[in-house]
């Protein structure tokens, strides 16, 4: 029995029928890790001790007769950049390697209120500054369908230990694709909501306007589930508000979704695309019509700058992000607590402690955001998405959603494009645009994504859900052997 | 004429606090070379009188009462006591650094 392979109702359901304590469940979550993660690799840390000790009251709570709720000892996986107290966090860089998280982020404390269990730490590109996963410090995670293709990045280890039955759902953050492209590579669900919709409090920052948390999961309805414990203004996170949810979040309104159109925005389709994606979605699109969905073909101009705005803004907020990892705050790399010069512990804490990727972005933010050139490039880039944010507010007058594909290709091979940024850069195409513009987005398998209005997850949920029933994608997900 | 300069670079990694090896100085031009001549056709995009994004949301300040709120104190200690068991270097409580000035 793998609970890894359940839903989050189906295990809600198998715990409290005592068809398997909460403990047999980490246990078993443990055993399919110790067998699959050596060759997966999606995990940096796991914490056996604490995951035992939350399963053990949960099933002392269930013995006393108590109710428990819908998350209680539900077996999560966290991206290595979010804070969980007394856990390490190391962002996949050596710069953290010996940093233990000093509190939980916000997501945590909701999650560890609702009773779920932290089981481990996942994999990612360093500070999530990649669409791979291969830039990771300590190791190379594979694809569960796969293993000689990248699993998507950042959030790569998030997006295998799900695929792989490692976990019933994960953690994950989204700046430019984070969430959405591993989704797509690994076969899973993942969800960027509404910036501000979910604290960033507590995830490590990478470019502050455009970073969201969000979840991985087997089936939509999970995201939703997921989403609707994650959401909510924090104090602590001034970029947060509270959006407008109804029941529909998590019970969507099938009569109200048959009456939404949704746009095929033109800019994303075409001779950008391989036929493979192009077929793909072609299936999609005809699901969809036989539920009488409407369709409307638009037109989004500025695409074209998008990812040109992203890899100006992304890179400057990153080398503000960045600067605070000085060998003082946090943690220091040995090498340089031999220095006893400031400046020298400066460089030689962040030159040893970053990889090439990261170091290439805090370079190109300082280039972009330097005097000469900051008009030209930065301001720029600016105003160029606000273009782009009124693009979509346009179209958002005349459809409800918007159907594009995720990646201009199918998963490629691990060390394919690691040496050519620009290429690897080019795999963002189609996700970016909903971190400029704040608008929530959702993949769901086989690899279509869902762009929504501003805090209208529960439209794209409920599409999503419609896609899911109509396929019985929840008996599909899961990967059964290596 | 290349979009960035060597010298530039180096400029640029003084600034960051960061060092690199003569062959990856090599790469880091040939990349960032690449990368940049990608972004500069952003030049040509009509902006004018276009305001800049400068945040993806539209909140407003909200003021709170200078108040202590103690349960957030509370917390806020245990991540102190934390934290400061985790300094690197540490005399009487406070943390350690090289001299500055």
């Amino acid at each position: 029995m793998n609970p890894g392979e359940l839903t989050i109702k189906k295990f809600h359901e198998g715990l409290v029928s005592r068809e398997f304590s909460a403990r047999d469940a980490i246990r078993e979550i443990y055993k399919t890790i110790d067998a699959k993660d050596k060759h997966i690799q999606a995990y940096l840390s796991v914490n056996r001790e604490v995951a035992h000790e939350g399963a053990t009251i949960i099933d002392a709570a269930i013995a006393r007769g108590e109710k428990v709720g819908m998350f209680a000892a539900l077996p999560l996986a966290i991206k290595d950049n979010i804070l969980v107290a007394d856990q390490p966090c190391t962002a996949a860089s050596r710069i953290l390697a010996t940093y233990t998280a000093p509190y939980n982020a916000t997501v945590i404390e909701k999650l560890r209120a609702a009773k779920a269990i932290c089981i481990g730490k996942t994999n990612l590109d360093e500070f999530a500054c990649g669409s791979s996963t291969e830039n990771s410090a300590f190791q190379i995670t594979k694809n569960p369908r796969d293993s000689k293709k990248v699993p998507g990045g950042s959030s790569g280890g998030s997006a295998a230990a799900v695929a792989a039955n490692m976990a019933v759902a994960a953690l994950g953050s989204d700046t430019g694709g984070s969430i959405r492209l591993p989704a797509d590579f690994c076969r899973v669900v993942g969800l960027k909501p509404t910036y501000g919709a979910v604290s960033r409090y507590g995830l490590i920052a990478m470019a502050s306007s455009l970073d969201q948390i969000g979840p991985l999961t087997k089936t939509v309805e999970d995201a939703a589930l997921i989403f609707n414990v994650l959401r909510g203004r924090d104090p602590r996170d001034a970029t947060s508000a509270d959006g407008r949810y109804g029941d529909e979040l998590v019970n969507p309104k099938l009569e109200h979704i048959r009456e939404m159109t949704i746009g095929l925005p033109k800019e994303y389709y075409g001779a950008g695309i391989t036929r493979e994606i192009q077929k793909r979605i072609e299936g999609v699109i005809a699901a969809f019509k036989n539920l009488k969905i409407k369709f409307k073909e638009v037109s989004l101009p500025h695409t074209k700058y998008a990812l040109a705005v992203y890899y100006i803004i992304m890179p400057a907020e990153v080398s503000a992000n960045m600067a605070r990892f000085d060998g003082i705050r946090y943690a220091l790399v040995p090498e340089a607590a031999e220095k006893e010069q400031l400046v020298e512990r400066y460089v030689e804490n962040r030159s040893r402690g970053f990889g090439v990727e990261v170091k290439r972005r805090i370079l190109l933010g300082a280039f972009v955001l330097s005097s000469g050139y900051y008009d030209a490039y930065y301001a720029q880039a600016q105003k160029t998405r606000t273009l782009i944010k009124r693009d979509f507010e346009k179209i958002f007058q005349e459809v409800d959603a918007l159907l594009t594909p995720v990646s201009p290709a199918l998963p490629f091979a691990i060390g394919e494009k690691i040496s050519d940024p620009l290429t690897m850069y080019l795999s963002d195409i189609f996700t970016v645009t909903a971190n400029l513009a704040g608008l929530p987005a959702l993949v769901v398998p086989p690899g279509f994504q869902l762009i929504g209005k501003p805090w209208h997850e529960a439209d794209i949920l409920g599409l999503g859900q419609m896609y899911e029933r109509m396929n019985d994608m929840s008996q599909s997900i899961g990967v059964k052997s290596q | 004429m290349p979009e960035i300069t060597k010298k530039e670079l180096e400029h640029l990694a003084r600034l960051s606090r960061i060092t690199l090896t003569d062959a990856e100085l090599k790469k880091m031009v040939k990349d960032l070379d690449a990368i940049v001549g990608y972004v500069k056709e952003l030049e040509i995009t009509e902006t004018a009188g276009v305001e800049p994004f400068i945040g993806a949301t539209s909140a407003k300040n909200i003021l709170r009462a200078d108040e202590v709120e103690h349960d957030v104190h509370a917390a806020a200690q245990t991540t102190a006591n934390r934290i400061r068991n985790a300094f690197p270097a540490s005399e009487k409580g406070h943390l350690k650094v090289p001299k500055i000035l």
